[in-house]
């Protein structure tokens, strides 16, 4: 579904996705090394009904891509850029429940 | 435009207002084009807290009251046929709604406020359906999710709700072009003139010709009335609201000031501001919103926000709406109010066939411009 826009990469960096090492263009956003050199087609569960979701808008507005980054919840994947050794998890369970 | 450039009626400005009425019209089988411009702030209509709404609305004014009231009790069928004809599940939950009430003097004041309203309304022989509720049985509407010490009660309307309010949007738009009206984005009306019996716009996509116009643009329809001669007496209040991460489903009915979406949020409402036409955010009103929440239900203090935003209400002195046709501009129509979203259900059944040339409906017949003497 995605295609990189050029195959020029200059800098690359290390990131853990889901404990797993994964070397990925430096520049790129969180949500753009998960789905693109990751592979992965979800980025979170809903907490509703537990279904699959993933980025949809791309530019911050939609929150469907909130990601675990670096042990912090609710980020946006998809305007935060990767950084050297950055821990990504999907989001599966929530910090804690209102009830 | 050229095949589109004669209307029976032009509705300027797409918001909940402009879309409900421009459905309206063009059910009854009218020509008509809706057209919008790109907003510079965040408008009511995109803004809002989502709430069908009547318990609160209306005191001192059983008109009022009573409109509210009817707005909510059709929703249900209304919501039904958005549904059918546009194939989105609009979110509408109805039948329980919650003002809440933290400490003695909050109580105190709701209930007589609510006293207030069921007095006006036995006056008329009537009812009102809300009635005043303790600590314990606000529990038991809520369910199992714990409530702050401090919660006293609050005031229970049976027939009050909550819908999704870009949703409702989205399908009385599609519904709208469905039924063969003509919509157009990015679209600033610069000049109305009446010749001929007809109005003719001047716009940044060229010119409009309709019979008739109706202006239901919300603070831009006070530059549009101002085309005219005419002053429009609206009163900007911002409202601020934060937004959490997504949670499991903990709070199936809405209460005024805080609910749970049908995508997990919660959002936490809202703030009066009289800060003019701006749209910022405030920290200290983000404490506040934030204290309170964690008031009425403390296992939010673990759920993060991660958003808010302002929008503006548009008001009126006596906060009631207007609609009215202009003095000297027969044809053209100023509708304006807050509570959009309530209001959807009537402005869609009432006020087409008034401006299709029918009786004004009895039930608006106070909400007019004169009474503000402008």
């Amino acid at each position: 579904m995605f295609k990189q826009y050029s195959q020029q990469i200059d800098k690359t960096v290390t990131i853990e996705f889901e404990g797993t090492p994964l070397t990925v263009p430096a520049t790129i956003t969180v949500a753009a090394a998960v789905i693109g050199p990751a592979g992965q087609k979800h980025t979170r569960l809903s907490p509703v009904n537990g279904k699959k979701r993933a980025p949809y808008c791309f530019m911050g507005v939609c929150h469907e891509c909130l990601m675990e980054i670096d042990g912090i919840p609710d980020q946006q994947a998809c305007i935060i850029e990767v950084k050297e050794g950055m821990k990504i998890r999907r989001q599966t369970s929530l910090p804690g429940d209102v009830e | 435009m050229e095949d589109h450039n004669r209307f029976d009626v032009c509705v300027i400005g797409g918001g909940l207002m402009g879309s409900a009425v421009a459905l309206g019209l063009v059910r009854s089988g009218a020509r008509v084009l809706m057209v919008d411009k790109i907003s510079r702030l965040q408008t009511a209509s995109k803004g809002n807290f989502g709430l069908v709404w009547s318990q609160s609305k209306g005191s001192g004014n059983r008109d009022y009251s009573r409109f509210s009231e009817k707005a909510v009790l059709d929703f249900t069928d209304f919501a039904l046929w958005l549904e059918e004809e546009s194939g989105i599940d609009i979110e509408l939950r109805l039948g329980a709604g919650l003002i809440l009430c933290i400490g003695d003097r909050e109580l105190a004041a709701r209930t007589e406020s609510i006293k207030k309203f069921h007095h006006e309304a036995e006056l008329h022989g009537e009812r009102h359906p809300s009635i005043m509720v303790n600590q314990q049985e606000v529990q038991k509407l809520v369910g199992k999710t714990a409530l702050g010490e401090e919660v006293s009660g609050g005031s229970f309307s049976s027939v009050d709700g909550d819908v999704n309010p870009l949703l409702l949007l989205k399908a009385m738009r599609r519904i709208f072009i469905k039924l063969g009206g003509v919509f157009l984005g990015g679209c600033l009306v610069n000049g109305i003139k009446r010749r001929n019996r007809s109005y003719h716009l001047e716009t940044s996509s060229g010119k409009i010709v309709a019979a008739k116009i109706v202006l239901a643009a919300g603070f831009g329809n006070i530059p549009l009335i101002g085309m005219m001669g005419e002053k429009l007496p609206l009163i900007v209040q911002k409202g601020q609201l934060l937004v959490t991460e997504r949670v499991k489903p903990f709070l199936s009915l809405p209460f005024s000031c805080l609910r749970q979406t049908g995508c997990g949020s919660v959002i936490i409402g809202y703030t009066q501001e009289n800060t003019g036409f701006e749209t910022g955010t405030t920290v200290s009103a983000a404490v506040q919103l934030a204290q309170r929440a964690v008031r009425i239900f403390p296992g939010l203090r673990h759920i993060r926000v991660v958003r808010s935003w302002a929008s503006l209400r548009i008001m009126t002195e006596d906060d009631l709406p207007i609609y009215d046709e202009i003095n000297g501009y027969p044809g053209c129509y100023v509708l304006a109010t807050h509570s959009c979203v309530t209001l959807a259900s009537l402005h869609m059944s009432l006020l087409p066939s008034w401006i299709l040339g029918g009786k004004r409906p009895d039930i608006i017949r106070k909400f007019k411009l004169e009474r503000f003497n402008v």
